[in-house]
């Protein structure tokens, strides 16, 4: 436990370093690094996967991670702003 | 892993929070829904293809969550008569990462996303020729929502939405690189949105951006093999 305490810790810390180091010329740095933005999931996965068991990840766990991580609204367009069925 | 850590982690990816993706059931538009016969004929007609798309958006694209009601032959806002565009709207799941939130301006950031996320998408909708031929099929439409970087209002996250809906000769010689990006923007009707509210005229960019096509989520395995992700 405490192992996964700290790796999950200095996981955080990468994440807020990152952040830190930010600059406003992304936009020239986009194209060059093409996974700048992927799902958030794949450090849990990563997270998870280094206690030996099988690597393997479903879509289905992804889904139920998505929903237990998830906590808050989102203010955002309705449909009837967009599309009519 | 104890559940404790397990925790912490995903509360670490918490900021990338968001929807999570509809079932078929309801991600595809039901077709008592449809307010137009010949929206409900297309529905009935192309049945095994928005299944066919669901499904490869939902194991192909893991990042991306397809919204309830947001799969089917729908018609934009505000638009006169009854012209039907294959439509697909998905939350685009994401880390709001210094790169993203540094993008600076709605365009910019409606225009990465369109063009890692949008370009692909069309490109799912626009792969069946029988769908494509078909005359009561006018175009097609793709609605990406994401996390708005430093949109929290309270306790709530703001979304940004982009909309862009484009005739299927548009979109097909568009794919085919037959018309620049620029040209396709200039034919597309383009609707973005802060939150609920709308936003003016978004100059959007379009660029190479292969991410769908490439990246693969580490230790992510799709259940459908039949697929070819």
């Amino acid at each position: 436990m405490r192992t996964g305490i700290t790796r999950a810790l200095l996981l955080g810390g990468v994440l807020l370093a990152a952040s830190a180091c930010a600059t406003s010329e992304e936009w020239g740095e986009w194209g060059k690094h093409p996974t700048h933005f992927a799902s958030g999931g794949h450090a849990m996965f990563s997270f998870r996967n280094t206690e030996g068991s099988a690597p393997r990840v479903r879509r289905t766990e992804i889904d139920r991670a998505r929903a237990e991580q998830w906590w808050g609204k989102v203010i955002t367009v309705s449909a009837e702003q967009i599309i009519q069925q | 892993m104890g559940a404790r850590s397990l925790l912490i982690a995903l509360v670490l990816v918490a900021l990338a929070g968001g929807a999570v993706a509809a079932p078929p059931e309801e991600a595809i538009v039901a077709l008592d829904k449809y307010t137009t016969e010949k929206a409900r004929t297309l529905a009935t007609t192309f049945t095994p293809q928005l299944r066919q798309i669901y499904n490869r958006v939902y194991h192909c694209r893991p990042w991306l969550d397809v919204r309830k009601g947001g799969l089917g032959f729908t018609r934009a806002v505000g638009q006169p008569g009854d012209d039907r565009f294959l439509n697909i709207w998905v939350w685009v799941e994401q880390e709001i990462t210094p790169e993203f939130a540094g993008l600076g301006s709605a365009a910019r950031r409606a225009s990465a996303m369109f063009s890692r996320h949008g370009v692909d998408l069309l490109r799912h909708l626009a792969a069946d020729a029988r769908v494509f031929g078909d005359p009561a099929l006018a175009g097609y439409s793709v609605i990406l929502t994401w996390l708005k970087p430093d949109g929290r209002v309270g306790n709530e996250e703001t979304a940004e939405t982009l909309g862009v809906f484009a005739d299927k000769s548009t979109v097909q010689a568009f794919l085919a690189k037959q018309i620049s990006a620029r040209e396709f923007v200039e034919k597309a009707t383009i609707v973005a949105f802060d939150g609920k509210d709308r936003l003016g005229q978004l100059p959007l960019e379009v660029w190479e951006d292969n991410f769908a096509t490439t990246f693969k989520l580490k230790n992510y395995e799709p259940e459908d093999k039949s697929l070819g992700c």
